[in-house]
């Protein structure tokens, strides 16, 4: 069957250039939207590790100072705050700080103590030094003042 | 074929559009792109200041520091003069009458703070 009217329809030319810049449109549209998309990743990167560097900043601040005695054991890398009343454990390993049942991956580079200014690796605290790993050359620093019952125990103890 | 209207059929070869499509004009639609594009720019470039600004507010890195330095100078680990310039803040202090007065520079946003450490035991 021969076609006798003729369809009315694009050339092959116009089609080809359609298609050239409707890929043109497309690519740019796809590269600016990946572009985007790694803005925001490193924004909520950013933004949880700075949350979770604040958090256990607080956290260690308020166990520093709620409780009396803070004793490092380097065997087992654990702190334990006690007070009358109540006690926390934490531990201090590979890269990780564990609070009670709080697990806080902050990629740890190194831990340093210090007591009345000195640096210590066992025995009393009353200030740590945590470098973390998500934060160049950033630590926390978190201390105490050591209480009147802390310096006569010392004396005590030295008798 | 007999055609109750009496006109002659007219011969269907291939699609045809019956209907006129409402649409806009290129230039509008050119427009409508382009104010699109520069919406889009707007906002990229001020949540981009906006999350810059985030950052050079932060002084978290400093006030580690500072404390720090508070710890040690309570149980006179650190010498007096002290200087300390670092990529983001200068800190100095000097002691004077039983007292260390401290000088911090914030090289970020250019602010600058004071204050006095009394020393009990001298």
């Amino acid at each position: 069957m021969a076609i006798k009217k003729k369809i009315e329809a694009f050339t092959l030319a116009e089609i080809l250039v359609v298609i050239v810049i409707s890929t043109i449109v497309v690519g740019l549209a796809l590269s600016v939207l990946n572009l985007v998309q790694q803005n925001f990743y490193s924004i909520s990167q950013n933004y949880r590790n700075t949350t979770e560097n604040q958090h256990l900043k607080q956290q260690l601040a308020i166990d520093f100072n709620r409780f009396h005695s803070i004793h490092l054991n380097k065997a087992t890398h654990e702190i334990i705050f006690k007070n009358p009343i109540d006690s926390v454990l934490y531990v201090v390993r590979d890269e990780i700080v564990i609070r009670q049942a709080d697990t806080i991956g902050l990629g740890l580079k190194e831990v340093a103590f210090y007591y009345e200014g000195r640096k210590v690796y066992e025995g009393k605290i009353d200030a740590i030094k945590l470098y973390t790993g998500n934060l160049e050359t950033a630590y926390l620093f978190v201390s105490k003042l050591n209480d009147a019952k802390n310096v006569f125990k010392e004396s005590w103890e030295l008798r | 074929m007999w055609d109750p209207s009496g006109r002659k059929k007219k011969k269907c070869g291939g699609m045809v559009v019956l209907k006129k499509i409402r649409a806009s004009s290129l230039v509008e639609t050119l427009t409508a792109s382009v104010i699109i594009v520069v919406i889009f720019m707007i906002t990229s470039f001020s949540f981009n200041n906006v999350f810059l600004n985030t950052i050079k507010s932060d002084d978290e890195q400093l006030t580690n520091r500072i404390q720090e330095i508070k710890y040690l100078t309570r149980y006179e680990r650190i010498k007096f003069p002290f200087y300390e310039e670092r990529k983001y803040w200068v800190i100095s202090a000097e002691q004077k009458l039983g007292a260390v007065y401290f000088e911090v520079q914030n090289l970020r946003n250019k602010k600058k703070k004071n204050f006095i450490i009394e020393q009990i035991g001298n």
